[in-house]
């Protein structure tokens, strides 16, 4: 379920899971140009980030944008709602900026208590049909109208528009301002750097292309990357696989 | 007299790989500062680097198009001033830094050693602080 322009909360995707009775396994949190809000309705969300041995867990989860893939253990059952935010959104639920989540997973409830109470239990007394109505619902209902629209956010939007094929140059001659201040502007906001959010929003509309079915050639040419082999490096960067292992992994992990 | 605070000349670093370096010196102990990266592949505008301690470095690419800020890569000689030697020196060996000047307690009071980076860039630390 998506939703666009409530109350001034866009680019929100929702999406309910709930699998049981599966082996137990490694789901991969791919890096995407959006945060991510899971409000786990099972026994917790396991996650591990490369490089550490521990693992955390959480019950209502929030993760900004990250550059590496996070890990995420499960024993065969998995149910919750996942959310993914866009940065316009994350201000309006809950009032920062995405930069302060950067690369960081948070419990909610340390970031606002009430909300996180609110939409757990909402979405447990819920049936498992309805959850994505009465996520959107929650959502609605916290969205404050104070939506954010500065020079990042407006940069943010030009890249989006295209997704992420933008030079930098080209965004610096857009927002008006030198290169140096628009990414100290935009980076206060958003964690990262223009060419970094510009990087994650090709890797998702490539990755888009490629799970739906379109040839890899064709797809590095509409995404704006020199060449197939370009494409390939940057899948590698982001998820430590080739675009081929990737789509093979997601479709065991969802098969 | 007022307390010096030396924060105020910044060092600029040409570089061939200005994200490898600024992963170099983010393990030696700085903190990464804003990166401006350009277009080109690893290409950086700007970035800058700062040490704990106070003082930072700017560390970016060739200007290919403007060549007024450009330097010959690896001709940077830079001290930096630090409360624990030793513990950069360890991080340093931890990181294989090629060293240019051995640990020494100098006849002025400071304590420090010099290494190399990867692209020639002398980095001297020591507690001398003037």
């Amino acid at each position: 379920m998506e939703l666009r322009d409530v109350r001034r909360l866009t680019g929100v995707e929702i999406t309910p899971y709930d699998i049981s009775g599966g082996s137990p396994g490694q789901h991969l949190g791919l890096p995407s140009a959006t945060a991510t809000l899971i409000v786990d309705l099972a026994d917790g969300l396991v996650l591990g980030t490369e490089g550490r041995s521990e693992t955390d867990t959480f019950r209502c989860c929030l993760a900004g944008m990250h550059l590496r893939p996070v890990t995420i253990h499960h024993d065969g059952s998995q149910v919750g709602v996942q959310v993914s935010l866009s940065p316009a959104a994350v201000r309006a639920l809950f009032g920062l900026p995405v930069g302060e989540l950067a690369n960081g997973t948070s419990e909610l409830a340390q970031i606002d208590t009430d909300i996180a109470r609110r939409l757990h239990d909402q979405l447990a007394q819920a049936h498992p049909d309805d959850r994505a109505a009465v996520c959107a619902g929650a959502l609605v209902d916290i969205a404050s109208d104070a939506a954010p629209f500065d020079d990042a956010h407006a940069a943010w939007e030009y890249l989006a528009r295209r997704r992420g094929d933008v030079t930098v140059a080209e965004l610096v001659e857009q927002s008006g301002w030198s290169a140096r201040y628009l990414t100290r502007l935009f980076t206060a906001e958003f964690g990262i750097g223009p060419k970094q959010a510009a990087r994650l929003m090709r890797f998702d509309a490539a990755r888009a292309g490629l799970e739906a079915g379109r040839a890899a050639v064709d797809v590095a040419a509409d995404c704006g990357y020199a060449d197939q082999s370009h494409m390939s490096r940057e899948f590698t960067d982001l998820t430590g696989l080739s675009p081929r292992s990737l789509l093979r992994r997601r479709a065991e992990e969802f098969g | 007299m007022t307390e010096r605070r030396d924060t105020n000349i910044w060092a600029g670093i040409t570089s061939d790989d200005p994200l490898a370096l600024r992963d170099w010196l983010e393990q030696l102990g700085f903190l990464p500062g804003i990166l401006v990266e350009g277009d080109g592949d690893g290409e950086v505008m700007h970035s800058e680097m700062l040490w704990p301690d106070g003082g930072r470095v700017m560390v970016h690419s060739a200007n290919k198009a403007d060549s007024t800020f450009s330097r010959p890569v690896g001709s940077g000689n830079l001290y930096v001033v630090v409360t624990d030697p030793d513990e950069v020196y360890a991080k340093a060996q931890a990181l294989g830094a090629t060293l240019v000047r051995e640990m020494e307690d100098a006849d002025y009071g400071s304590r420090g050693f010099s290494i190399a980076d990867r692209e020639g860039n002398v980095w001297s630390f020591g507690t001398y602080a003037g």
